[in-house]
């Protein structure tokens, strides 16, 4: 919204040739396209990019993918993103790169990625009943995590179900393959349905079933203290806390058990991706794995995490793990 | 040649591209004339390779094999520079500094040695999270390089308390056009003439800047504004010129227009911030010292918004150009530059809106930055004209030709006048150090 003093001060110091464009360019004020908006920027996101602070190359910086995307050359460099939205929380515009860049995918890369992907999924369960149902997701499989979350659910008496439904769909939709997308969440959807709601470890299953109208909830909340205590820095994963709105909930709940919890640079909704998000690790896996490293170098303790993924980039332990320890 | 450049710097085991993504994204720095191009389709220029050196002595190989083959090379940090210096109009090959990204904080003696590459809003993200900040403080902080400032002699939103780039700058590592390393060794003070300031503000004429050494400072324990409304800028300036006994870390004046957009306020405002032990004793001594208003709360407002630029993406895809211009001048000429210079822009026939603030103080002046945008029939032209304008009209009323933008290809025509006998040992200095002409060609002189 302009102030009118504005207004009033261009119309009376404007000539009039320029009052006339300015008529007819004014209704359009505000309605260029987020890619556009983004490619115009001077890449004021920058310092908060995971992808450019480990491939130290403008071509993998947020605005300048918008270029790439604007400009149709959209082989390579648009799938070197994370869904982090690091660049939307630093975004006064509220411009997600990632977001805007998933319609341009779909193409070979995304293929070979997608690959890669299904060969690594490991997941394998025993279907049991209950009122709620734990999704674990595959990369709860792939981090060690399943056998302890159960242990710790049993143990604090949470009664559960588990189906043989293995994928939320999240890398296929980061990637832009919609169709196989649509297909997996609607299985999830079809089976969700037959309970009260959804638990899951994995911030990314949680943030897509939620987004896709399936009640899910993270698993922290329905975990309870466990008295352990110590020193220990928390890592936000950056889907929970930027798109899940959870950050004083583990804290707390780490408090309870008795820690002392050091903050990081880079915490909270200004958290730093760990590079194992979304589908990066199928793309660059080695540039990954330098996100990883250089999320490690913010910390002075153990890192303590609350998503499969980051516990594996960051080589720390997941709250459920404290907890499955300690029971 | 350029084939051949490739080649031996890639067995050389430097990282270079040639690939289109990479081209394009090395294609231009941020001067506004390049984005209504990027709207339509067109780039402004076209780098034939990119290099990614991770090391000084990588920076040194790719120098040398340019020099044997004579090929363009163009320096690139963030690319965020507004003065159309990076944007390599010559082909060649694009230097990245990017990959110069190391960080090294000496507590002890409070320094930082960081990589050209390093971005500052990283830098000081990692500085404040050990209880220090550079206060180098740039409203392209978030996406502008170490090496990048050092190039430009960038300045900061603080550096009226804490100086400018150079005066933060204890050493420089450079790389000199032949591949030549030149480094000195960090101390408090130094011997002899600093020949690192030639690189200050070099533009990359002269050198690639590869690392630095950097003052830091603790966080401050206290950090206070004042706010005050005026009737005049020359009430302000009076003002600011007496606020200036009290160092403060930060000042700026917003005249009528930009107050407005800030504060819904048609009065010119002044903005301060003490900072560190004293920092309560100067704020009651300078509410006691000021002519005008107390208005509490507007430097809030403006440090809330103060890298906030996303009204250019806003307007620019409307039709409207939009740019800065900043100039320094004495505290006598302060009124005079500010009002001409002004009417000189609002005199461009497609102007829509014309505004300045004064955004950088000295013992003897201070520096007013200027914005325009304006939605002409002919961009090109217009914005010819407005520079020509404004920057002849600066220089005429006792104002300069730049604080701390840069000079580029954008300003060149005018650095004679400005620096009088230092051109020719300028254009000397170049020609010894840089035979072939290969670096940042076309730039500055």
């Amino acid at each position: 919204m302009i102030n009118p003093k504005v207004i009033s001060r261009i119309l009376a110091n404007t000539d009039l040739k320029t009052k006339m464009r300015l008529a007819k360019v004014v209704p359009k004020l505000g309605k260029a396209d987020e890619v556009t908006r983004c490619m115009l920027c001077p890449n004021m996101c920058l310092y908060v990019c995971p992808v450019f602070d480990a491939e130290r190359r403008l071509t993998v910086s947020p605005s300048v993918k918008a270029r790439l995307a604007y400009l149709g050359e959209t082989d390579d460099a648009i799938y070197h993103c994370l869904p982090c939205d690091a660049c939307k929380n630093a975004c006064p515009m509220d411009i997600s790169v990632n977001d805007n860049l998933r319609t341009f995918r779909g193409g070979e890369v995304a293929l070979r990625a997608i690959e890669r992907f299904e060969k690594s999924i490991k997941v394998k369960i025993e279907e049991r009943e209950g009122r709620i149902l734990y999704f674990p997701g595959c990369r709860t499989f792939e981090s060690n995590l399943f056998d302890k979350t159960v242990e710790v659910l049993e143990k604090l008496g949470i009664e559960f179900a588990l189906t043989s439904v293995d994928c939320c769909g999240m890398p296929y939709y980061e990637l832009g393959l919609v169709d196989k997308f649509r297909e997996k969440i609607s299985k999830l959807r079809q089976v969700a349905s037959k309970y009260e709601g959804v638990i899951s470890n994995c911030p990314h299953c949680v943030h897509v079933m939620r987004e896709n109208g399936i009640k899910a909830a993270h698993i922290l909340a329905v975990l309870k203290p466990v008295k352990i205590g110590g020193d220990v820095s928390y890592h936000d994963p950056c889907i929970l806390a930027r798109k899940l709105d959870v950050v004083e909930e583990p804290r707390k709940l780490l408090a309870e058990m008795g820690f002392e919890v050091h903050e990081p640079a880079f915490s909270g909704k200004d958290t730093h991706c760990c590079g194992y998000g979304g589908v990066y690790r199928y793309i660059a896996p080695d540039m990954a794995k330098k996100v990883a490293e250089r999320r490690r170098e913010h910390f002075d303790y153990e890192i303590v995490t609350a998503c499969p993924s980051c516990k594996m980039a960051l080589k720390g332990k997941d709250i459920v793990e404290l907890m499955a320890d300690a029971l | 040649m350029i084939e051949k450049a490739v080649e031996e710097i890639k067995s050389a085991g430097v990282k270079i591209s040639t690939n289109i993504e990479d081209r394009i994204a090395y294609c231009k720095d941020y001067n506004p004339l390049h984005l209504p191009k990027l709207l339509k389709k067109e780039l402004p220029a076209l780098p034939q390779a990119i290099a990614f050196p991770k090391t000084t002595e990588e920076v040194s190989r790719i120098l040398q094999v340019a020099n044997a083959y004579g090929v363009p090379v163009y320096v690139f940090g963030g690319g965020s520079g507004v003065i159309d210096a990076a944007t390599p109009y010559d082909g060649g090959i694009a230097v990245s500094t990017l990959g110069l990204d190391f960080v090294d904080v000496d507590e002890e003696n409070m320094l930082v040695r960081a990589g050209a590459g390093v971005v500052g809003g990283r830098l000081e993200k990692v500085l404040n999270h050990r209880g220090f900040t550079l206060r180098h403080s740039p409203q392209s902080l978030y996406c502008s390089t170490v090496g990048g400032w050092v190039a430009t002699a960038a300045s900061g939103q603080f550096s009226t308390g804490y100086g400018n780039i150079e005066n933060l700058l204890i050493s420089l590592t450079a790389v000199l056009p032949d591949g030549e390393v030149v480094v000195e060794r960090a101390t408090p003070r130094r011997a002899g003439p600093d020949l690192k300031r030639i690189f200050v503000g070099s533009e990359g004429l002269l050198g690639v800047v590869t690392e630095a050494v950097m003052k830091i400072f603790p966080l401050p324990e206290e950090f206070l504004t004042l706010s005050v409304e005026y009737e005049s800028i020359g009430d302000a300036v009076r003002d600011a010129k007496a606020l200036m006994q009290l160092k403060p870390a930060l000042m700026r004046i917003f005249d009528d227009e930009e107050s407005l957009r800030y504060f819904d306020s048609e009065s010119f405002t002044l903005i301060a911030v003490f900072e560190g032990k004293s920092a309560s004793a100067k704020l009651k001594e300078a509410k006691e010292m000021v002519s005008g208003e107390v208005a509490d709360g507007r430097a809030e407002k403006w440090l809330e918004k103060r890298f906030d630029v996303s009204d250019i993406s806003r307007i620019v895809p409307l039709g409207f150009i939009f740019d800065t211009i900043e100039v320094a001048c004495f505290w006598r000429d302060a009124e005079k530059v500010y009002t001409e210079v002004l009417k000189a822009i609002r005199g461009v026939e497609g102007t829509v809106t014309a505004s300045a603030h004064a955004s950088h103080f000295y013992e003897s002046g201070l520096c007013f930055y200027f914005t325009f945008a304006g939605l002409p029939a002919d961009i090109e032209s217009y914005y010819e004209e407005v520079w020509r304008k404004a920057v002849e009209t600066s220089l005429r009323n006792g104002g300069n030709l730049t604080h701390h933008h840069g000079v580029g290809r954008l300003r060149k025509r005018w650095l004679s006048a400005e620096i009088g006998g230092y051109y020719p040992l300028l254009r000397d200095l170049k020609s010894i150090l840089d035979r072939r002409n290969i670096l940042n060609r076309g730039v500055m002189l």
